[in-house]
């Protein structure tokens, strides 16, 4: 879906006069359906390097192939933006009319499509992301977490084959954070959208498929979410704070009780727990 | 909160006005008050006033309203039309030392008030049931072809679009900032006006430099839903024509053939 061959990127920095290197000659490939998350310290070069992938940013050297077209291309610039989308921290500042509809119809507006086509491609975005019946609504009247889902829905209702989330619950209370996670699962499970998520949050690493890990503008090592789980050097390198189920899974695997998998989920990890000591009784 | 501020002075409701097609609201507010203008005899100035005023009663928001948001430009146009008073020419009806009262001083007075007020109560009427989303779009599509002499119309509506949006986002934002300025020890309201002023510095700094951020988030994002890559673009909102439309142009037809009409007979000289 998305290849990168080679790719460094490189700012002017006035004060020293010399090219500062923000990403040093990275290969990467993400696959189709693929759930992707990339982790790493601020300032390790994560949102410079997804900015790559829609053209946002072009590569000072290497080459960026997004759905076989080349991000050099000026041509294809909007096509490259409709195929992968992105979503960004702030809501408010991706949030460009004061009408909730309007603003899911931004991107189809852009793209020329017929007015007849984009009332259902709306509601189906807006119906997507739970948010139909705020369809209209002023976006000053909905809290952070729904705000971020009326982003989503912008970007869903133009039908990218992928979208990228570029730490899209930082500024969320616990919250709008959850609606948002689940939000960007249901993308994965309903409609198979290739997802590339940065996060600071060992909550949203769990339904990835693979993690990369970044590190002053280089790709440290591609993991598991289960690996970094498993291995504190990466939470400590990360700067991760274990949730409480996962310190409690820990400790129960040290007393010889394995839980059948590790999960973030308070609720789920009752469950389990729960589960483990009904079969125990049994026998 | 940025939620209780409603931009404008839009009442929400649901009247032959507000549901009105505001492409045709705005068209036909500009004419009425180019015929108000028109007008110069009492009976035309008595047609359109009694016109607006069936528009007030239309709009279904109570006339307390009305009187509220209008009350100093209301004393002011008593106050023109009094000195219009004293400006007349012809035979003096009424003189006392250097004052003189003519016909036509007490007609100017009159009609200059008349006019005024029903402008007021006419302009009053559109932004108070034309919402100021309702009102970009119908400014769009009136505007639409000047396309054709080069003025980018798009770009200026998205800007009206964007603005609406952010004002409310600023003006919680410079909250945020003079109670953060405060906190550190700030005092606004100390001094004379200069040091007034001066003491505004730190918080319309520390705004401008986020609004610049948020434009540069903003004008990314937008970029990334395409925004200005394709040629023409299309719109979600979509206006039709009603019948309560058709029944106000044909009243404001009505009302143009009725005022040039009687602005040539003179009720003092049907009396």
């Amino acid at each position: 879906m998305i290849e990168l061959r080679n790719v460094s990127f490189s700012a002017y920095d006035e004060e020293t006069s010399q090219n500062n290197y923000i990403l040093k000659e990275i290969n990467l490939n993400i696959y189709k359906r693929e759930f992707v998350v990339i982790l790493g310290k601020n300032g390790s070069g994560k949102s410079t390097l997804v900015k790559h992938f829609n053209g946002v940013l072009i590569p000072t050297s290497g080459d960026v192939v997004a759905d076989g077209i080349n991000t050099k291309d000026e041509d294809k610039f909007c096509e490259i933006r409709q195929k992968i989308g992105m979503v960004f921290q702030n809501p408010d500042n991706q949030i460009v009319s004061s009408v909730v509809e309007e603003d899911v119809a931004f991107g189809l507006e852009n793209l020329g499509i017929p007015r007849r086509e984009m009332v259902s491609l709306v509601d189906n975005a807006l119906k997507c992301v739970g948010m139909y019946d705020f369809k209209k609504s002023s976006p000053n009247m909905l809290s952070g977490g729904q705000k971020q889902r009326i982003a989503i829905a912008g970007v869903l209702a133009m039908n990218p084959e992928c979208i990228v989330f570029d730490e899209p619950t930082s500024m969320l209370d616990p919250e709008g954070r959850k609606e948002v996670v689940d939000t960007i699962q249901n993308l994965k499970k309903g409609n198979g959208t290739t997802i590339v998520l940065i996060t600071h949050n060992i909550e949203e690493i769990f339904c990835a498929d693979r993690v990369i890990i970044m590190d002053s503008g280089r790709i440290v090592s591609e993991v598991t979410p289960y690996e970094i789980l498993l291995d504190k050097n990466y939470m400590r390198m990360l700067g991760l704070k274990a949730t409480q189920s996962i310190d409690l899974f820990y400790k129960l695997a040290g007393r010889g009780i394995n839980l059948p998998f590790l999960t973030a989920d308070e609720d789920k990890c009752a469950d389990m727990i729960v589960e483990f000591l009904e079969e125990k009784k049994c026998r | 909160m940025a939620a209780d501020i409603v931009l404008g002075q839009y009442l929400p409701g649901d009247s032959l006005l507000h549901r009105m097609d505001p492409r045709a609201k705005i068209l036909l507010s500009f004419w009425l008050m180019v015929i108000v203008f028109t007008a110069w005899s009492y009976i035309s100035l008595t047609i359109i006033s009694v016109f607006t005023f069936i528009m007030i009663l239309a709009s279904s928001i109570p006339i307390k309203s009305y009187i509220r948001n209008t009350g100093f430009i209301f004393a002011m146009t008593l106050f023109s039309s009094f000195l219009n008073l004293f400006y007349g020419v012809g035979e003096p009806i009424f003189e006392w030392g250097f004052i003189t009262i003519t016909a036509s001083g007490i007609q100017n007075s009159i009609v200059v008030a008349a006019r005024i007020f029903d402008m007021m109560m006419i302009s009053a009427c559109l932004m108070f049931t034309t919402s100021a989303n309702d009102m970009t779009h119908g400014l769009e599509k009136i505007m639409s072809p000047l396309k054709f002499i080069g003025v980018d119309v798009d770009d200026v509506i998205m800007m009206i679009t964007i603005s609406l949006r952010f004002i409310p986002i600023t003006l919680e934002e410079t909250n945020k900032i003079i109670n953060a300025q405060k906190s550190r020890g700030a005092d606004m309201n100390k001094g004379g006006p200069i040091d007034r002023i001066k003491s505004f510095t730190p918080i319309i700094l520390p705004l401008f430099a986020s609004t610049f951020r948020r434009a540069y988030e903003l004008s990314m994002a937008m970029e990334c839903r395409c925004y200005g890559l394709k040629g023409s673009r299309t719109h979600l909102k979509n206006f039709k024509l009603g019948i309560a439309d058709l029944f106000a142009m044909v009243l404001v037809g009505l009302i143009m053939i009725g005022v040039i009409f009687c602005n040539n007979m003179d009720i003092a000289k049907i009396i």
